[in-house]
Parts: C-alpha cells; structure tokens; sequence
C-alpha cells in the first residue's frame, strides 16, 4: 500500500496529488475519494479573521502516518493521502486534504471518513481562532479556551 | 540534569512554547515529580491541568507518572488535538 503524508505551510495541487496516488497503486483501484477541509468564516455566529495552526513535530506526522497504515490495513485501501497544512490560513483556505485509494467506493468513502475523524483527534496539531470577539484555542472537537494573554503564537 | 519542556496551544499561554529547566539538587526525577515542580514555578498550571484533559509525552512516548526523566529529555505538553478543519 502506497502511504504519504506531509505537514506543510504550502497549498498543494489536487491534481498532482490524485496522479500520485493513481501512479502509486494496483490496477486494482477503482476509486478515490478526496476531502478537502476549509478554514470556515464564522464560529457561533462570530466572523472568523484566521486560524493559526501548530504540530508537534516529528510526532506529528508520525501519528498521521500510523493513522494511514492503520485505516488502510483496516479497510483494504490501496493507498492514503493525508496532507496538513500549519501556520496563518484565513477563511476559504484549504486546511487538509484527505485521498484514498480503494478497489470501491464502499472502501474509499469509509476509509476517508474514518481517517478524517482520527486526525481530529490524535493528530497533534493545535489551532488557535482569530475572531471578532477575541482569540480562543481550540480544544478537541470544538471546546475553545479564550487565550489568558496577548503575546505571539 | 538537563530537560527540556515544550508546550502547545493553551499551555504556551503559561509556558511559553519552550523552555530549559536545570535540576541541580537531586539525582533524579520522576515525572509526575517534575510537572509538580512546574506547576509550582508557573501559576495557573495546576488549574489548568485539571481544567482540561492533557497528554504529556517524554521524548514523543506515553509513560508511566513514575517514568524517571534523564538528562536531556523533552517534555511535551499538550491538550487535546484539533486538527482537521
């Protein structure tokens, strides 16, 4: 199984990552479901200004990379994608792309769920909101923390 | 004895991202012991801890609280992930 992952300030090229993927699997594959998460411009009705996103590098991508092989040994998948982007991303930015190869669709749109919800959590990489009524981390699957004090990230 | 303590998302707002703490006076320190001593030096980091769930790592390891550091270990700090989007 063909396995990449990258976390990265740069946006990459949807295309060029669906020809990497198809370049790097069986004939086998049949199929390849993408998710693309974006940087949304309002949270509880406040206007979002942008998110900053932080890994904990190596390990970072070291738990993106278990949670590949993992879902991939899971479900079949002939090969995963998982690309993170860090740093200032403002509202409409992409923030992670998500590619599977799979012999079906059954394979591809449950490997990409299931890997989508597990970088949520076990993905070492933080964010912090930059709001109209202040500047909050987020914790886990939507709890925010409004930040103590003003200094850089 | 040398350790090395990094800290993301809300724990920078009380430690910074990284820091250096020297430990002359004793041999050796568990980790339970030396997030105690942390907590001591940095106000608001006992409320914090059981504010919130965290995950603290040594060297990019889950250990045991009674886990002994070494020299030149790194200690992580960090709340839950909100990766994704």
């Amino acid at each position: 199984m063909y396995v990449c992952v990258n976390i990265t300030s740069e946006k990459p090229s949807i295309d060029k990552l669906t020809e990497e993927l198809l370049k790097n699997t069986d004939r086998t594959t049949g199929a390849v479901a993408t998710f693309i998460g974006f940087v949304k411009g309002v949270v509880d009705g406040k206007k979002v200004y942008k998110l900053i996103y932080s890994a904990y590098e190596p390990y970072a991508s070291k738990s993106l990379e278990k949670i590949a092989y993992e879902e991939a040994e899971k479900h079949g998948l002939k090969g995963v994608i998982i690309i993170h982007r860090i740093g200032e991303l403002f509202p409409g930015d992409p923030t992670i792309y998500i590619l599977v190869a799979a012999k079906s669709r059954h394979e591809a749109f449950t490997g990409v769920r299931n890997i989508l919800e597990r970088v949520k959590h076990e993905s070492y990489i933080y964010k912090l909101e930059i709001r109209e009524d202040g500047e909050y981390w987020v914790l886990g699957d939507g709890k925010r923390i409004q930040r103590f004090k003003e200094q850089s990230p | 004895m040398i350790i090395k303590v990094k800290a993301f998302s809300v724990f920078t707002d009380i430690l910074g991202k990284e820091l250096v703490l020297e430990i002359s006076d004793r041999e050796n320190i568990s980790l339970s012991e030396f997030i105690d001593l942390l907590a001591k030096k940095y106000s608001g980091l006992s409320k914090l801890l059981e504010t919130i769930e965290y995950v603290i790592l040594v060297n990019g390891e889950r250990v045991e609280e009674e886990h002994l550091l070494r020299d030149g270990d790194e200690v992580a700090i960090l709340p839950p992930a909100s990766g994704g989007l």
